[in-house]
This record gives C-alpha cells, structure tokens and sequence, in this order.
C-alpha cells in the first residue's frame, strides 16, 4: 500500500458515489440548499484523510480525530441554530460534561424527525453528521486493500436509505437508485480491481513509462449484465411491492408536555359577566372564530381536555383524519385582557384549525385537537401583551360532501363517543329527535335546531354541563331552571345528545370575532368577553370536524347587541358549511408561507456553512502554509547536508513525482529511475552522497551535488502530474510504510 | 584512510587482472569469476555447484593458475580416508625418523571435487582445515598454506552414492555459486575449434600468494558504516523470521556476508561499503545456509525465494540527512 492511497481516479469515483446518494436528500427540504453542506461533509474527510495520509498520521489517529472535528463542529452548529426544546425533556444523562455538549446533537436528530415536512434547511444537521461519518469511513477504507470496492457503495447505500427513509420513500423514483447502479458498475469495470490493486502496489522503479491507470476488465461486459441482470429484478421486485412506505417518524416519540388540568368552561361565565372587556385582538385570515381550548373528554359530570402537548412542528397524525377540503389560516392574535395578572388561567393560545407554525415562542400543540399552548407564567396565567402569528389548516367542510359523509368506526372515534351511564331519558329523546333524518349531517342539524328551539340563552344561568344539569336544561321547566342556560349547556346538551345517536362529538371553547370570517385584515377586530363562547363540534368521515352553535342568536340578559353576533350566535348548520368563501379565496401569500422561523433557519445556515466553507479554506491555507515552511526549513538543513543532502533532495523529488521507492531499492538503482525520467545522470549524485552516508569522514559541502540535485528536482517536476506539480511546494514526499523490518536510514556519522 | 585508499585502488587493479587472466580459460561468466576471486580475497572458500561439464574444474583450476601458488586436486570418492586428504606420519626408511607427509591440503588452492561422494568422516577432516587452516597430526599441528582456498564442487543431479555435505560444513563455505550454462554467443565461441576455453595452460599468473594473504589482510580494512552492519543484521533477521526457513542466517554468516561485501566494496574500487554491494552477495553467501522446512520444500521454495524476500523486505539504508 503507498502512502498515496487509493489512486485519484477511485477517490473520485467514491466521491462521485457519495455525492449523487446525498441528492434525494434535498427532496426532505424545503432547500436545495442542504446539498452545499452534504457536498462538504462528504468531500472534507476525503481531503483530510488524504492529508493525513501524506503526513503519515495512522488511521486509527485519523478517524479519532475527523470524528471528533465532526462532533465538535456538528455541537457547536446544534448548539446555534437549536430552538430549545419544550420543558419536559429533562434527561439526567444531559447534565454531564461531553454529554451536555453533545446533547444538542443528539435532539437534533429528534427534531428533524419530528419536524414538519419538508423541514428548514438547519434540520439537516444529522444527515450532515452522517455523510461526514460515512465519508471517513468510505476514505479510510479505500487506503486497505480488501474492502476498497465495496466501501464505496455501501457508503452510498447508507446515505441513499437515509434519504428514502426521511422522506418515507418519496425522495426518489428510481433515478437516482439506477444512477448510483450504474456509477458503481461504471467504477467497477473500469476501475477494475486488479487496476486499483495495481495502481497502488506497483513500484514504478524501472518503468520508464507508466501502463494505463484503468483498464478493461476481461468480464467487464459479463460483469455488466450481471449488474443489469441484479438492478432489473430489483425494479421488477419494487414495483410487485405495494402498501405504504416505512416510515420512521411513527417510532419517533416527540418530547411530550403534561398540561395543567383545569377547567376551563368556567370562565365562559366569567367573561360573559365582563362582556365589555377586550379579550383579544385578531387580525389576518381566519374563519370567523378562535378556538380556546377543545374539550374532547366528558365524564358524565363535565366536559374536559387530556391533551397531548407537543413542540410546534412535531409529525404526529391526529387521530382522526381532517377533511378533504381545508382552508388555510393566518391570524395574528394580541392578547389584551385574556392573558397578564387578571386574565385566565391556563396555558392555551386563541387559534384557528390545525397549527402548522406559530411565532408564540415555545408553542406547543396537541395534535387531536389544535389547541395550541405556551408555557405559563409562575401564576398560572398568559404573558400579559403577548402578540403571535397563527398559520394552519382549518376543515372548510362543503355542503355536498357533509349532506352525504358517514360517521367513521374504530377506537379513534371511541373517545368522542363515549358516555359513561348516559340517563335512558336523554338518549331516547335523542333517538326521536333525529328520527326520520336521511343523513348524519341531517341528524345533527335536527339536534342543534331541537336543542336550540324555544331555549333561552342566559349568562348568568347556572353552569355546569353534568347529565343531571344538562336534563333539567333540557326537560325541567323554566320554573325550575329549565330551558335556559349558557353557551355551555347549549353546545354540552348536543354535544352529549349527538354521542347518544352515535355522532362523534366534542365541546370547544372559543371566541366568536365579530364580523365573522375574513381574508387578510389587516385592521385588527376586538374581540370582547361576551364573544366568549362554547360551541359544538361534530366528525364527518371525509368532511372533518363540522361546526355546530347550537344557542339560540342572542341572549337575552346581556346588553351585547344581538346584530354584533349575528354571524354566530345560533346560525344554522348549512351556514357553517361554508360553500364559497373559503375555498375561492385567493392562495396565501407564497411569502407567508415560510414561517419566519425557517427564513431565519435559512439564512444562519447560509452563515454556518460560509464560515464552514472559510474557515475550512484557511484551516487548508494554514496547513499547506505550514508545509511549505517546513519544507524550506527542511531544504535549508538539507543544503547544510553536503552531498547527502542533495542526495535526499532528489530522492524526495523522485518520491513525489513517482510515489514512494520499493523498500529494497538502493541508491544507485533510484538514480538509474531519475536517470530514466529526466535524462540527468544521477549516479554520480548517489555515489557522492554513499560515499558521504556509508564511507569514513564527515560529510562535507558539496556545491556541485546540490547545484544537480536542484536541476534534477526541476526535471522532475516539471515532468509531474498537474495536481502534484499544484502541491509540489508543500506536499510531504511520501515514503513507504515502514518495512517488517527496518535497518534504519544511512544517516553519517559526525 | 588514505593508506585504504591507495589499498583499495591497488586492489581494484589486482581484481581486474586476476578477472581476466582466469576468463582466459573460463568464457562468459565474468560475475561469477568475480565472486569467486572476490571469495578468495576475503579468505572463503567456494562451494561450485552444477551439472558436470559447466568448467566447475575448470574454474578452480584457472583460480589456482592465475594465483600462481601451489594448486592440488582430490577426487572424493567414499572410500576416500581422511589421511589422504590431510597427510599422514611416515617412517623415513633413510633417516629413521617418523615425519608427516603432507596431504593435498597443503596446498594455497585446494580443488575438491564431488566433495559430497566423501564419507562423513572425511568430509569433516575437510572441516576442520578449512575452518582452523590447520592439520593435526599425531598431536602436531600443521599450518596450511596461506592463503588457503578450497574450491569444493558439487554435482546436485547424480545423487547416488553421495553423503549430504552437513549444514555445519556447508556454512563454512563463503559462497556457493552456480556456472550455468554459457549464453549462445559464448558457448559458440567456445565450441569454436581453436578456442582458448578450458586451456588452464593459457592463464596467465597475475599475482603471487603473499600478494593475496596480504590484501586478504588489508581489506578487512575497508570501511563498514554502522546503518550497514544494521542492514546486513536486518537482511539475517529476515531469513531467521522467515516462516519458511527451519534455520536462517547464522551469525557467522552475516560476517561472510560483510567480508564479501567488503570485497565487492573495493573490487568497485571504493573504501568503504554500500547497500548493492551486499545486495550483490547476499545471495552467493546466504542461500546454501538456510535450512528450509519439509513444508516449503514441498511447496517448492527455494533458498533463493527466501533470499529474495529478505532483500525485497528490508528497507536499504539510502543517504538521508534529515
């Protein structure tokens, strides 16, 4: 094995290899930019190692050390662009020295799994780590022998896996994989083993001419149908396969936060009592409302919510699916009197449908239900004047497809069924409400109406949502506190007559923003303490949650203006199916649909990988620098060296220019190969300097060696491949690896 | 060093004419001419080995002519004794008195031919000359003549009735070298009727024994440099590791091996020693001493392979100052 390593044309081929496995990697991003930093990581340990190798470091050392460049340089990016994980993932390993350091790391690669797809370029930081890891591995290997062909591949495999398996498959349609086929058999046949083998192995001594570097392989062509043979049962087996791709994000479980259980209908009273307060403001895109909080659960006494908080951005399907027909939604909310000292408790957020991004620092969200959330303050409450942006999806079922859709079955759905001991008296009234309803969608139309007809929505009516509660709303008479109640009993007692007749149901709380719906306003609504509201929502297979307000249009002890919820208050359920607004209002904007957070991303990824890209370039500055002065060093000794001296500086040219001499050739045969190559008889050169290294007496200055050593060097670098004659000043000459046995280097006595 | 200069040039004009008075009777094989003058100026003897008809005779003879001492032949045969090839005490029947009659040995070039058809006894009479360069007899020693050099020859086809030479007595040759058959255009000029070849009457004398016994003597002079001794150990430590050989280079060796390059050193007409020069020897003087294994003899390994591989295996010391 030289020092030299594989030869440049198998690097290249490697290289080639590893480069095209990265590019499916892009397809998991919402940049092309990712595939700069993958290049890099890629060719760097390439460069190194073969640095390395020239200065003669063992490989073990090598690999240590670009592992641990790696790391240091993959902590310290994770540790700049890392957006703190949500408290809860307090692991104890993290509080220790390296692990700490790593952490960051380690989290990134739980970030990018669990970020939406495709994700901001600075997720790409494990692939990074990867690549480079694969890239050393795949440069170390080519320096031994056995393993050099293959090493290659198997690095590209990893890499291409990689990138199928970020993208759950849909990264690449076979051209790549047919691609990296063909490079690899292409390497094969033309970089034939025995011409790697050879290429490394030979000594040059004695060839004046050098023989080809590659060369057909007597089977290439045999070779070549064999691989074709192999790739085209691969496709034919591909296609037989069906079903879903794997996906690895199903066996990523995102960092999880416990949520403070409180209550959060009670203060539907309380606002309601304070109608005048300012809530909120809203402004932007929105479908007319703001959830609070969704309250899926309901025990027989009261509705609640188990909710499942999580980082913004983490991939976890809810469990039903949305509908088929969404409507985007892009709402900046300021908080006024919701949040600070005297606002509610708890941590939720005002939004809208599904949260895709939100600028809410350290937002968190619960999948089911789209309720987004923030960490507290100390008591408990919002931080007073908070200002965020909301951008998601929120089901804008249609009127066709709801009149039609199916109620879905399964354990999914168990959760807005369930009713522990429902009294047989609600269920049956139930039951004849909806008889003779043609559709689901009729069923809970007939509810709402009934529910809502000749009641009378009150705000300061007994609250509670408890069967016995929700009975006397329904059955007892006004004289004993039936028939009146809040928006609480209102969307309870359909919520809970709906999972009677088999309707999947949950209660939201949320705010009506008068004026309804809007599309980019800019102007921002106030939204008062008597838009406070509990409402009713309903799954449709197909259609997603439908919306169903079930009070009556206005109550009737508070001073609110019964026109200022005209929108909301009590409409029907065909109004809820919005048919037009939503689905022809015109595409975000493409700008707004990069969230801020990922542009930023963006932008100190640019910076990460130009300060990557400078100071790689002067850590290689610095080196070849160093070199070069080592090298002017060395020659200043070796011009102190007498004939010896010119000796070895003749040698080290030959070694550069021809690689490392064989171990048992001896001086005057090195100079029979200068002799070949440059025409400059060089004997004379080695008897002086083995008369001066082997022979009695001290070296002394020789003007004459040194000035045919100098002509000797120029000739043979200006004989040197172009790359060599590139790094001819500071490259270190390369010698042959130390022999079985040494017998140590001629050097005279004095 | 300016005496081993001047010793070393004489020398060198000595080798050449020693050279080409004996490749008056030998043709086309100047390198093996050369070693075996070289063995004779370094005080070793030679094992010649070949078919019969290669001028292994002829050779020795050519030596001995060329050297112009006194030059003996023994033809060993299995009932040869060891008091014929060392002498013997005999009753002078004129005086009375019993005296040593010397045998062949005492001769400056000893010519031992088919030395492996002697018995084990005589072969090791042999030994003890060459290596002590002296014969007892009936506990007086006799000093042979100096410089003494025994140019044994071996037949390595036609192995009956012969007696393996033992590895102690094959270590005490200095060299063991191969004729071969000569190339076309010598053989032809050989088989040219009128052609000096094997004419050991034509070979001039160049040179006298004490002029030998000297150089002997002062190119033990010529310089050796400590990396060289290395190398030499080196390239010895290779055939002992070696995993074919059952016995490497002895210790003895080695010094043949630095004795010889010295002769090659100045026969190159330099004063000191460097790496070709025991590259050059290093298979004339090593291969008859490694004793290989029943394994790789199987196999079909020779000497030479491990030679070779030693060589090839240990990095030359070259010229280096930094």
């Amino acid at each position: 094995m030289s020092a030299r390593g594989a030869g440049l044309a198998v690097t290249a081929w490697a290289c080639a290899l590893l480069l095209l496995a990265c590019v499916p990697t892009a397809a998991a991003f919402t940049s092309p930019v990712v595939l700069a930093p993958l290049a890099g990581a890629v060719l760097v340990p390439f460069g190194l190692v073969a640095l390395a190798r020239r200065l003669r470091v063992p490989a073990w050392a090598t690999g240590t050390a670009v592992v641990a460049l790696v790391l240091v340089v993959a902590a310290s990016v994770a540790r700049v662009g890392a957006v703190p994980l949500p408290d809860g993932t307090d692991d104890a390993w993290r509080s220790t020295g390296a692990a700490a350091a790593l952490a960051p790391v380690a989290d990134a690669v739980a970030r990018l799994l669990t970020a939406p797809r495709p994700a901001a370029p600075l997720l790409a930081l494990p692939l990074v780590v990867l690549a480079a890891l694969v890239a050393l591995g795949v440069a170390l290997a080519l320096g031994r022998r056995a393993p050099a062909r293959v090493a290659p591949l198997v690095g590209a495999s990893v890499l291409y896996a990689a990138a199928l398996l970020l993208t759950a498959g849909a990264a690449d349609r076979g051209v790549v994989a047919v691609a990296l086929v063909a490079v690899a058999a292409a390497g094969w046949v033309l970089l034939g083993g025995d011409a790697v083998a050879r290429e490394r192995e030979a000594p040059r001594l004695g060839h004046a001419t050098r023989g080809p570097r590659t060369r057909w392989r007597a089977g290439g062509v045999a070779g070549l149908v064999v691989v074709a043979l192999v790739a085209a049962v691969g496709v034919a087996s591909a296609g037989a396969v069906t079903g879903r791709a794997f996906e690895p994000r199903e066996h990523v479980a995102p960092p999880r936060v416990p949520a403070p259980a409180v209550h959060p209908l009670a203060e539907l009273s309380r606002w309601q009592t304070d109608a005048d307060a300012t809530v909120l403001r809203v402004a932007g895109t929105h479908p007319g409302y703001l959830t609070w909080v969704t309250l899926p659960d309901f025990d027989g006494t009261g509705w609640s919510a188990d909710l499942d908080l999580r980082a913004v951005g983490t991939v976890v399907e809810p469990s039903l699916a949305p509908g088929r027909a969404r409507s985007a939604v892009d709402v900046e909310v300021e908080l006024a009197a919701l949040a600070g000292p005297s606002g509610s408790p708890g941590p939720w957020l005002p939004s809208a449908g599904d949260v895709v991004a939100t600028t809410a620092p350290r937002a968190l969200v619960d999948a089911d239900t789209g309720v987004l959330a923030v960490p507290p303050t100390p008591d408990g409450r919002l931080p007073a004047g908070l200002t965020y942006r909301v951008r998601g999806e929120v089901d804008a079922p249609d009127a066709a497809r709801a009149a039609g859709a199916g109620v879905p079955g399964g354990a999914e759905v168990e959760r807005y069924l369930r009713l522990d001991r429902v009294p047989p008296d609600l269920r049956r009234y139930a039951q004849d409400v909806v008889a003779g309803a043609h559709s689901r969608l009729d069923q809970a139309t007939l509810l709402a109406d009934t529910v809502r007809a000749d009641r009378e929505l009150a705000v300061d009516a007994v609250s509670g949502s408890s069967y016995a509660r929700l009975r006397e709303f329904l059955f007892a008479d006004r004289a004993d506190g039936g028939q009146v109640g809040t928006s609480e009993q209102f969307a309870g007692a359909f919520a809970v007559l709906a999972r009677a007749v088999g309707l999947p149901s949950r209660v939201v709380l949320g705010f009506a923003v008068p004026g309804g719906a809007a599309q980019d306003d800019a102007a921002p609504r106030d939204v008062r303490g008597a838009d406070v509201r509990a409402w009713a929502e309903v799954y449709l297979a197909g259609t997603g949650w439908v919306r169903f307000d079930p009070s009556p249009d206005a109550a009737t002890a508070t001073g609110v203006a019964p026109d200022a919820r005209q929108q909301d208050a009590g409409t029907p359920v065909e109004d809820d199916v919005p048919v037009d607004a939503p689905q022809d209002a015109p595409a975000p904007d493409p700008d707004a649909d990069v969230p801020p957070r990922d542009a930023a991303g963006g932008a100190a990824l640019g910076v990460v990988a130009l300060a990557l890209v400078v100071v790689l370039g002067a850590a290689g500055a610095g080196t070849a620098a160093a070199l070069a002065a080592l090298r002017v060093v060395r020659r200043r000794r070796l011009r102190a060296a007498g004939a010896v001296g010119a000796w070895q500086h003749a040698a080290e040219a030959l070694a550069l220019r021809d690689g490392p001499p064989p171990g048992a050739a001896t001086s005057p045969r090195l100079a029979e190969r200068m002799a070949a190559l440059t025409g400059v008889d060089a004997s004379g050169l080695a008897r002086r300097a083995e008369a001066a290294a082997f022979g009695p007496g001290a070296a002394t200055d020789d003007a004459a060696a040194w000035q045919q050593a100098r002509e000797v060097e120029r000739l043979l670098r200006r004989g040197a491949r172009p790359a060599r004659r590139l790094t001819w000043w500071f490259a270190p000459p390369p010698r042959a690896p130390r022999s079985r046995v040494s017998s140590g280097t001629g050097r005279p006595a004095r | 060093m300016t005496d081993a200069v001047t010793t070393v040039a004489d020398f060198r004009v000595l080798h050449g004419r020693v050279v080409d008075a004996v490749e008056h009777a030998v043709h086309g094989k100047r390198p093996v001419v050369e070693l075996v003058v070289a063995a004779l100026f370094s005080g070793g003897h030679v094992l010649l080995e070949d078919v019969p008809g290669t001028g292994k005779t002829t050779l020795a003879r050519a030596v001995a002519a060329a050297l112009g001492g006194t030059s003996r032949r023994i033809q060993f045969t299995p009932d040869l004794l060891p008091a014929d090839v060392t002498g013997t005490s005999v009753l002078d029947p004129a005086t009375g008195e019993v005296r040593f009659r010397p045998g062949p040995v005492f001769s400056h070039v000893l010519l031992a031919d088919e030395i492996n058809r002697a018995a084990a006894k005589t072969q090791s009479a042999m030994l003890e000359v060459m290596a002590e360069r002296t014969v007892t007899a009936d506990g007086t020693t006799h000093t042979v003549p100096d410089p003494f050099l025994v140019v044994a020859t071996q037949n390595p086809v036609d192995l009956d009735g012969t007696y393996r030479l033992p590895e102690a007595q094959l270590d005490r040759f200095l060299l063991r070298v191969s004729l071969g058959y000569p190339d076309l255009e010598h053989e032809l000029a050989v088989l040219r009727p009128g052609s000096s070849a094997g004419d050991v009457a034509s070979v001039p004398v160049v040179t006298s024994p004490d002029e030998v016994a000297r150089f002997v003597r002062d190119l033990r002079a010529v310089h050796v440099a400590d990396p060289l001794l290395r190398y030499v150990r080196a390239l010895g430590e290779a055939t002992r590791e070696d995993a074919r050989t059952r016995l490497g280079a002895s210790t003895r060796a080695l010094r043949a091996l630095v004795g010889a390059g010295q002769v090659q050193a100045a026969a190159q007409g330099r004063h000191y020693v460097v790496p070709s020069d025991v590259q050059r020897v290093a298979h004339a003087v090593l291969e008859h001493r490694l004793v290989l294994t029943r394994e790789a003899l199987l196999e079909g390994t020779t000497a030479a392979d491990v030679v070779a591989a030693a060589v090839e295996a240990v990095e030359v010391p070259r010229p280096a100052a930094v």
